[in-house]
Order: C-alpha cells, then structure tokens, then sequence
C-alpha cells in the first residue's frame, strides 16, 4: 500500500512540471495489479456494468444490467456527488469492458479569469476507460487503463482543475479500486497497484 | 557461418529497398516519442524513428524531400529526410506547436502555436523565420489552397477558421465554424473546405474563396480530424469517442457508413492513389487501413503508443 502510493507520488510529480507547459493534452493511466487467484474469478466479481460493490469509493450504483454497448451507470459517491458512464463495449471472452463518462455532478464553483468554473466529481474531461483481466500463469492481472483531459480546457488551469488535480483524482479511484479488489477475491493479498501515466 | 553472411546480406539489400520504396506514412507516437514509418506497399513498419518532445502533427515537403514532425514539448519541429529517415536537425519556433503544414511550392513551412496564437513561418532551406502572423485563439489544424494562394487556420477556442494570404501573410477573413474545430482540410480545387468539430459532434462544409458557410453535417462523438477520398467524392472524418470513421459523400453530403476502426482514432491520411486511408488510433497503438472503395478496414498495422499523426503524414 505505501510503496504503491510512493510511485504514485513519484509519477505525479514527474508530470507535474510538463503539464503545465502546455495546452490541454490527453493522459493516458495505466493501473494494474496482479492477484493471486483465477482469471476468470475476478472477472466474475467486476464483469457486471452496474456492479461495482467491490469499489470501496462508490456508495451506490443504479444503472442498466444488460452489460450492453449503451448501457448507462450512475455512480453515487461520498456526500452524494454522483459520475454518470455509459458502456461502449463489454467482451466476456477478453474479459475487459470500455465506457466513457457522460455526466458529473458539481461539487463546488471557483472563480477563475473572471468565470465562474464548475469543480466535477472528478476533475477530467472527457474520460474514458477500460479495465480487463488477463490469466497470467495461473493469477490474474487486472489493468485498468483510463483516459482523460484536465478538467479545464482553456490555457493556463486553475490549480483545482489541472493536470495534477486530474491525475491524483484518477489514480486514486484506480489505485484504492483495484486494492479493495484484490482484497475481495484474495482476503490475504498485500499485491501493490502499480501506475504508469503518459501524456 | 557463409551462409549466415549471405543471408544477412541478402536482408540488408531487402531492406535497403524498402526504405526507398515511397510512398510512406508517417505516424507519430507520441507518448513513445517516436515516429513509425509506413510502406504503404507492403502495410508494414520499416523503421521507427525517435523524435522527443512528445510528436504529434507531421507536414511533408516532397520538393525538399522533408518530413516535419511538430513537437509540442519541444515547442518546435523536427526535420526527417524522407530518404534516409534521418532527423536532420530540430527547429525552435515557442511555446507549443501542433498544427503543421507546408506550402504548395515546398517553399515554406507554417507551424501553429497553440499557446501564442499565432502562426509562425519559416523558409524551408535555412530554417530561418520568415514571419510571425497572429491568429485566433489555440490555432490547430491547417490546410494550404491548392493554387498557393490561401493558408487556412482552425482556431479551436474561437471556433473560427482564418484564411491567411500567403503573399501578404496577412489574415484576409475569419469565419465562425462549429464548436472547436480542430482538423481541416480543403480540396483539391480549392472550393470547398471541411472542418471537424469537436465540441460540436459535426463537420463544418465552407466555400474556401468566399468563406461563407455552406453546411454543417452531424457526424459521431468528437471528431477530431478529416480527409478526402476518391477524387474529393469522399470525406473520411475520424470519430475519436466512438472509435469510428465517418464516411461522407461530398455531393449529397450524406453519411454512407460509419466505419469501425481502433479506439480513439485520431489522424487521418489518403494515399496519393486516393484509394486507402489511414487512420491512427490513439488508444489500441496502431493504424487502420481503409480502402475508400468498399468503405471497409482493409488492415491494420502496429505502431507505437499514442499514434496520434496529425496532419497530412504520407509522403508522395
């Protein structure tokens, strides 16, 4: 737990510096975890789109249980502050699923170059993501691969809705997910959440 | 042990000839900082090239035998020798360049700079700035008219499209366009010129002279960039959300298909036979091939990660 959050960290700051340099660029975070434990039965535990009682983040979920392309879910977190996602492709033999967020609810305004700026649940744009398992000699690895803009899209960010501020949120959705999950599954697992992010 | 040498040999003949062979695509990667390079003949990579400074928008100047590959981080541009494939030497132009394009006459290579606003010009022998022209605001795509007359500029936080004049270097007239356009291009009579729009899911249709809008054509989610095929009969415009391609007829200005390719689909070339197109995904780190006749992903090649190959990329 500490060591993968120290490489969080790390990774973070690396980017910290180069994001600022420039206009809105698209991140891609790739987090994964290897857990000791069948393929097939983590798929099990997440493979349903509107299932995600294994996330330790997500207070509730309500969505459409066809695990069909089109397919909403909304995601209900701490103080009620809510993540709409739509599925864009569910594929039980590759086990992996792809969807896209489509709606957030506000937790807060700031104000910044004179405009007032809406703070979302999580502080990207246009964000997509897929999150697959793979049998990896008998254990499981699960990646989960998101994708997304800073939440602001005009030059010069402010600090709640920069690079920095979109990075720490994901990984930290992505990491505290796939820990709970692996716990899930392995009750005696201490596997470590590694997390690479490019841009 | 002969043998071996003969072989190694005879493999580095092949390979010899490959790297002439043209034409080539050139797609950035740019979260490897690298440049893969496509024989178009065989749909195969021949060689990767590396380019820092996170590559992303490519030119090509067949007159000078030159690739330009801009690269945002290193707020400038790389020169490739398309024969060799070589960097020959990296330009700095400021903050951060993406849009590139070069002109009719291979004379002069236009670079946007989507932090200063403007778009910067410069002689493609020496390298030496021509000019500075300011524009709207976070210019991105570009495209030249086909008599070298015009340089058209998307400036996505404007949603507008400036027409600049390439003997004053002026800006001549700015028109409003769909929401946040990003990839444009014209045809190949220079009438008419087509914009993708991200913000606004559509394509923008302008007459290229008079710049007046002439439709606006609803494709999928963010389209990112466009190409025409088939003698302009066909726009290709790349649907970065839905990991689509739209398929355009340029006359009835109806969709004939919406094409699946790899996920986050992003640059998007035609091949000087005007037949296939090629399309780099983002997303899957490869590009899909296809062939404008039957509207279908004929292959598909492995490039590097974060393919990205904005601009114009394959090479006469």
């Amino acid at each position: 737990m500490k060591k993968s959050s120290l490489l969080v960290s790390a990774a973070l700051l690396m980017f910290a510096g180069i994001a600022n340099a420039h206009g809105p660029v698209r991140a891609k975070m790739t987090a994964s975890i290897t857990i000791d434990a069948p393929a097939a039965k983590v798929w099990e535990v997440i493979k349903n789109f509107d299932d995600m009682s294994w996330h330790p983040r997500v207070v509730s979920v309500k969505g459409d249980s066809t695990n069909k392309k089109g397919d909403h879910r909304t995601l209900t977190f701490e103080k009620g502050y809510t993540v709409t996602e739509e599925l864009k492709t569910h594929d039980d033999s590759k086990m992996s699923y792809k969807y896209k967020i489509t709606d957030m609810s506000s937790t807060g305004t700031i104000k910044h170059a004179g405009k007032d700026e809406d703070i979302p649940t999580l502080p990207v744009e246009n964000y997509a993501s897929e999150i697959s398992v793979e049998d990896k000699g008998g254990k499981a690895e699960v990646e989960w691969v998101a994708t997304y803009y800073r939440a602001y899209v005009n030059n010069n960010p402010p600090a709640e809705l920069n690079e920095e501020a979109a990075d720490k949120a994901v990984s930290e959705v992505l990491t505290s997910g796939l820990e709970a999950l692996a716990k899930k599954v392995d009750s005696g697992s201490n596997a470590e959440v590694k997390v690479v992010i490019k841009r | 042990m002969l043998k071996q040498s003969i072989a190694a040999f005879t493999f580095l003949l092949a390979f010899a000839n490959i790297v002439s062979a043209q034409p080539n695509a050139f797609i950035t990667n740019q979260l490897d900082n690298t440049v893969s390079v496509i024989d178009t003949a065989r749909q195969q990579v021949i060689n990767t090239i590396k380019v820092t400074g996170k590559p992303a928008g490519v030119a090509v100047n067949p007159k000078r035998k030159h690739i330009y590959i801009s690269t945002p981080e290193g707020g400038g541009f790389a020169v490739i020798d398309s024969q060799s494939l070589k960097v020959l030497r990296a330009v700095k132009v400021g903050g951060a360049s993406l849009g590139i394009a070069v002109d009719k006459a291979g004379e002069r290579v236009f670079v946007a700079d989507w932090y200063e606003n403007s778009v910067a010009v410069f002689n493609t022998q020496n390298f030496e700035k021509i000019a500075n022209i300011t524009v709207g605001k976070s210019p991105s795509g570009m495209a030249v008219s086909p008599d070298n007359k015009w340089l058209y500029v998307a400036n996505r936080v404007d949603d507008s499209i400036s027409q600049i004049d390439l003997k004053k270097l002026t800006i001549r007239n700015t028109t409003k366009v769909g929401a946040h356009p990003f990839g444009i291009v014209v045809d190949s009579k220079g009438k008419r010129l087509y914009t993708a729009n991200v913000e606004s899911d559509n394509v923008t249709v302008l007459d290229a002279h008079k710049m007046k809008r002439v439709a606006t054509l609803k494709v999928g989610s963010r389209p990112y960039a466009v190409a025409l095929a088939m003698n302009d009969s066909l726009l290709f415009v790349t649907n970065q959300d839905d990991n689509t391609v739209s398929a355009i007829d340029t006359k009835t200005l109806k969709t004939l298909a919406v094409i699946e390719v790899g996920d986050k689909p992003e640059g998007i070339s035609t091949h000087p036979d005007g037949r296939f197109v090629y399309v780099a995904n983002w997303f899957d780190n490869n590009v899909s091939l296809i062939d404008a006749k039957t509207l279908e992903v004929v292959s598909t090649i492995n490039t590097g990660e974060g393919s990205r190959a904005f601009g114009e990329f394959i090479s006469p």
